[in-house]
């Protein structure tokens, strides 16, 4: 069963979800299969993530992973955040169709894109 | 007496399941798998080359299925364009119209195309400095008055589905009143209701959404049209002479089918007509009896977009996202789709981000529902 209680459980009640004024980053990506939009907030010091937040609207997979992500990533360093592995992602799900486990890697990938675009414009 | 289960000509269903997203793809009867096995077992070659037996064979089966569709949708043989499917066939009626535009012409499309039409026309108005004229929906439908509100002297093209494949609504072609504008239809959702578009100058559909094979479908037109028209792909088969710097064109219908076609397919085409024209009077009637059936249990749960009757019924279910819906009902081995069903501007304009979609085939009976309203039931229970 993919709606295990602790997915359902972030779902209903998503950490980390809101607004962030003044982010240091703030981007926006999106899965073209269903128009889920993922806009992520993260502000830094010393090459770590300080605080992360999500405002998202979509699935109870990708909203349970965002909420999942975004508590784990603050405190985290960006260098770790970037080489983060999917798997870690995925681990927290049952097994995933291939289009669902798109749904559950788009938080990670707009995080990853966020920092990788940032660091790129710096 | 009539058979009442089709579902026993058609192979895959066989494993019980209930499979309600024909508006993407339907399942396709043995007769079909049958005449593309047979093709390839007793008379594959390539076509319009070799000169032996088999080869005739094998242009002879093409032909004949040209001749079968041609005969289907009330044209001439060299009035039918073989593509590769709906999509292609649009992208080609884009391309074959490009030469009658000039800045300022209007471009006349609704909100509710699928982004088979929408694109492939949008580009065409940036290309050639048109304007995209895009029609909204009246609560949720669409009406040949409808547009015909939007035709001005300036309009030259309107390509429009005669079926919405979001919101199922039917759009009678005929009563579209084109003045001088070239009129294409999208009728890869309705071909299995209404084959006849007297109105359209060009018609576009899928092999696969009627029975029949993926990798094949038509554009049918007139010659008038295709004579002036350029072609899309270059190629063998569509030249009448070629040197080293310049090029003529065979005649239509050849002109537009470049390369080796899909002759397998374009048999099992013919075998999908030759099959559902036996059972197309009752499929009709079946389906609107099912469609009415559908609304009821699907109104229980969720908003329908879609108007009742309609065989394609998109909806939301309150504070439950479409691919959680689905992902559930697949687990009670029910088939829907969920998403955007490649219509964006569809979407905006209903204020939604994405919808479920049931579609029906006449092959659905009402066990399939049944399984539906289950699968409906658990969703509620475990979202509430």
């Amino acid at each position: 069963m993919i709606y295990e209680e602790h997915i359902l459980e972030h779902y209903r009640h998503p950490r980390n979800k809101g607004l962030l004024p003044n982010a240091n980053i703030t981007f926006v990506d999106t899965n073209p299969l269903c128009g889920d939009e993922i806009t992520v907030h993260l502000n830094m010091k010393d090459g770590k993530i300080t605080t992360a937040r999500f405002e998202a609207v979509g699935c109870a997979i990708s909203q349970a992973a965002a909420s999942m992500l975004f508590e784990q990533i603050e405190g985290e360093s960006v260098k770790d955040v970037i080489g983060k592995d999917k798997q870690e992602v995925l681990a927290e799900f049952g097994e995933l169709s291939v289009s669902r486990i798109k749904c559950a890697l788009l938080p990670l990938n707009a995080v990853k894109k966020a920092l990788v675009t940032h660091a790129a414009n710096k | 007496m009539a058979q009442t289960n089709h579902k026993e000509d058609f192979p895959l269903l066989a494993s019980g399941i209930a499979y309600l997203d024909n508006g993407a793809t339907t399942q396709k009867p043995l007769a079909v798998l049958e005449a593309m096995d047979n093709y390839y077992k007793k008379e594959n070659a390539n076509v319009h080359r070799g000169l032996y037996k088999l080869a005739e064979k094998s242009t002879e089966a093409y032909e004949h299925s040209r001749k079968v569709v041609a005969k289907w949708v009330g044209k001439r043989e060299d009035e039918i364009i073989f593509t590769s499917g709906a999509t292609h066939s649009l992208n080609l009626a884009a391309k074959m119209l490009e030469h009658t535009l000039e800045k300022e012409d209007e471009i006349l499309l609704t909100v509710a195309e699928h982004h088979s039409t929408f694109v492939p026309f949008q580009q065409l108005a940036k290309r050639t400095g048109a304007k995209l004229i895009v029609v909204s929906l009246n609560d949720k439908t669409m009406s040949a008055e409808q547009i015909n509100s939007f035709v001005s002297d300036k309009t030259k093209i309107i390509a429009i589905s005669a079926m919405s494949n979001v919101l199922g609504y039917y759009i009678d072609t005929g009563k579209i009143k084109k003045r001088d504008a070239i009129l294409v239809v999208d009728a890869a959702q309705s071909i299995k209701h209404e084959q006849n578009y007297k109105n359209a100058d060009l018609i576009a559909f899928s092999a696969h959404k009627m029975y029949g094979p993926m990798g094949i479908g038509v554009l049918a037109g007139n010659r008038k049209l295709f004579k002036d028209a350029q072609p899309l792909l270059y190629g063998g088969s569509m030249i009448h002479r070629v040197t080293a710097q310049e090029t003529t064109w065979a005649d239509a219908p050849a002109k537009f089918e470049a390369g080796t076609p899909n002759v397998a397919a374009a048999v099992g085409l013919a075998a999908a007509i030759e099959y559902y024209k036996k059972h197309q009077s009752y499929a009709i009637k079946h389906e609107k009896e099912l469609a009415l059936k559908a609304y009821e249990i699907i109104s229980k749960y969720a908003t329908v977009h879609s108007k009742k009757g309609s065989p394609i019924l998109s909806f939301s279910m309150k504070n439950v996202h479409s691919h959680d819906v689905a992902q559930v009902l697949d687990s009670y081995n029910v088939c829907v789709r969920a998403g955007q069903h490649c219509c964006e501007p569809l979407h905006d304009s209903l204020q939604v981000k994405e919808t479920v979609r049931v579609s029906l085939a006449f092959y659905n009976d009402e066990k399939d529902l049944e399984k539906l309203n289950e699968g409906l039931a658990q969703v509620k229970k475990v979202f509430a």
